[in-house]
């Protein structure tokens, strides 16, 4: 079971010796939409397809899901990788956070600062001045960047 | 180590943003150019990427699906001035290559030179490259160099005598330093010390050798073909050893000595059984594991045999074990395993060229020893090469007397 939290729910429901049919049982998830949750089942069943496909060869396994992953990411604008990322974490699906946090790395690595803070809603919060500095310091890590 | 930056990061903790955890994730698989630049982004993201820990937690993903290799040229006197590079260091680049192909991604020029001209490469270690130039006064001068985030730093001078030195990292302190056991010693001379240089604390000092040697030892000389191996947190060297066995009878044998970077402790390991004291030997990293090769010049007329041995388990007495013996014609030096496990040598012999003048070629290849397939590289030098391990990483960043570029 991929999905951490939902097991947990499943062995925490064992515990208390409820009895449910697994198929029946709604679990409540408030904290993840449904549009990522959608996304996050269809890749942890492709996941498993794959690797039930490639049982013995573990390379096998990591190109084709090499594969499906950068099929994936055309279709994901990088604003929704956020969202999925803190479903995948919420629901404790450790390969999907993994992948997902590398797709947002490579989506950020070549843009400007200013793309970075609207994307992590963060704000500059230097002395003025101190920002200048620091971009002179390092000046040539500035050129080649992708435009806004 | 993470609960110091908790809440650091972002500074609206609100149901919608990334938790911390998440972020330094994402921020840990960034090339070093994007995380130079994204210091600007806020202050917790210039102080966690300054944090020595996030440092080690370091591992850009790689675009590419080689590993790197940076080449260096090691400058050898030519009687005619015109070859490039001979003489100038201020001309004087590293070559980064693709691992696998060797192909030539672009050069790094030195940023630094000394007035005796030739920099001598003492070894690489997570992103920092290490540099010696002789001076006059029979010291060494040392550099520090990281060219992925284009800064380096020259050692406080050092009064120590000649010797053979490696490079290594602490890795439980996060710190670099360079170490150095005397290249020769004899009897009649003082004990031999280490020199030992840390990089948090950017100074050196001495350590004693605190090995062992019989009294009827007479001297000792180190000889090592490539840079010293760091592995498994320790640098190794191997001595050649002369002793006295009577009457005018001496012996030489070897002592593989390892030196733990983060103790300063030296202690000796065991070699295998080798074939005689009259091979060569030198240890150096074969996909991470200590490795010996032993070879005998001259044997045939240009024809080296060779034999290659790996310590399994690092430590333990019975692990060394033969991997290849093979002879290798017209080799001239070793350079050093690629991270797949090739062979790169230096072979040498004379061609006759255009103009019908017989000419000494210096030639590169890479020899797969399990097939013994040699594959020439394109590289078009004449002169020898250093190979070591090319990676990205934010060593240096700050630091005392350290020079951006």
């Amino acid at each position: 079971m991929k999905f951490c939290a939902v097991k947990q729910y499943f062995d925490d429901e064992n515990n208390n010796n409820i009895t449910s049919g697994a198929s029946t049982t709604m679990i409540p998830l408030p904290n993840v939409e449904s549009h990522p949750l959608a996304i996050l089942i269809t890749y942890c069943k492709k996941h498993l397809k794959i690797k039930a496909n490639n049982a013995d060869n573990k390379k096998e396994t990591e190109k084709e899901m090499e594969q499906y992953e950068q099929e994936l990411l055309k279709k994901v604008m990088p604003q929704e990788l956020t969202e999925l990322i803190l479903a995948a974490n919420y629901l404790n699906f450790k390969e999907a956070l993994d992948f997902f946090c590398r797709a947002v790395a490579s989506a950020i690595q070549n843009k400007s600062i200013e793309f970075v803070r609207k994307f992590f809603g963060l704000e500059s919060d230097f002395e003025l001045g101190e920002e200048e500095k620091l971009r002179e310091e390092f000046a040539w890590s500035f050129e080649g960047v992708d435009e806004d | 180590m993470m609960s110091q930056e908790r809440g650091a990061i972002l500074r609206r903790r609100t149901k919608d943003d990334l938790p911390d955890e998440t972020v330094l994730d994402i921020l840990a698989r960034l090339p070093v150019k994007s995380l130079l630049r994204f210091r600007c982004v806020c202050k917790p993201w210039y102080s966690s990427i300054a944090n020595p820990n996030f440092l080690s937690t370091h591992v850009p993903n790689h675009n590419h699906q080689c590993g790197y290799v940076i080449h260096i040229p090691r400058n050898i006197p030519q009687p005619s001035s015109s070859i490039p590079g001979s003489s100038r260091s201020s001309g004087q680049v590293c070559t980064l290559a693709c691992d696998r192909t060797y192909e030539t991604i672009f050069d790094f020029r030195f940023p630094f030179t000394h007035q005796s001209g030739f920099p001598h490469f003492v070894g690489s270690c997570n992103g920092i490259l290490c540099f010696s130039y002789n001076t006059a006064a029979w010291s060494n001068v040392f550099y520090l160099w990281n060219p992925s985030i284009r800064k380096f730093k020259r050692l406080p001078d050092n009064q120590l005598p000649i010797m053979t030195f490696g490079i290594g990292c602490d890795s439980q302190n996060n710190d670099f330093k360079v170490v150095g056991i005397p290249q020769a010693f004899a009897k009649t001379k003082p004990p031999p010390e280490v020199g030992v240089y840390s990089l948090s604390s950017d100074s050196w000092k001495r350590v004693e050798l605190g090995i062992e040697l019989r009294p009827t030892v007479c001297y000792y000389t180190v000889n090592n073909s490539t840079a010293l191996p760091f592995v498994c947190g320790h640098l190794h060297w191997i001595l050649k050893i002369v002793e006295d066995v009577g009457g005018h009878a001496r012996l030489s044998a070897d002592m593989l000595l390892s030196f733990d970077v983060n103790s300063e402790k030296l202690k000796q390991l065991p070699l295998p059984d080798v074939e005689g004291s009259c091979f060569m030997k030198f240890v150096t990293s074969l996909k991470g594991k200590l490795a010996l090769i032993e070879y005998k010049s001259d044997a045939q007329p240009y024809s080296t045999p060779c034999s290659i041995w790996e310590m399994r388990e690092y430590g333990v007495i019975d692990s060394w074990n033969k991997l290849y013996v093979l002879s290798i014609e017209n080799l001239l030096d070793f350079i050093g395993f690629t991270n797949y496990g090739l062979l790169l040598v230096q072979k040498g012999s004379w061609l006759v060229s255009t103009n019908s003048k017989l000419e000494w070629k210096y030639k590169y290849l890479l020899i797969d020893l399990e097939t013994l397939h040699e594959k020439e590289l394109s590289t078009q030098v004449n002169y020898h090469l250093e190979v070591a391990t090319y990676m990205e990483s934010l060593a240096l960043l700050d630091g005392r007397n350290v020079v951006s570029y």
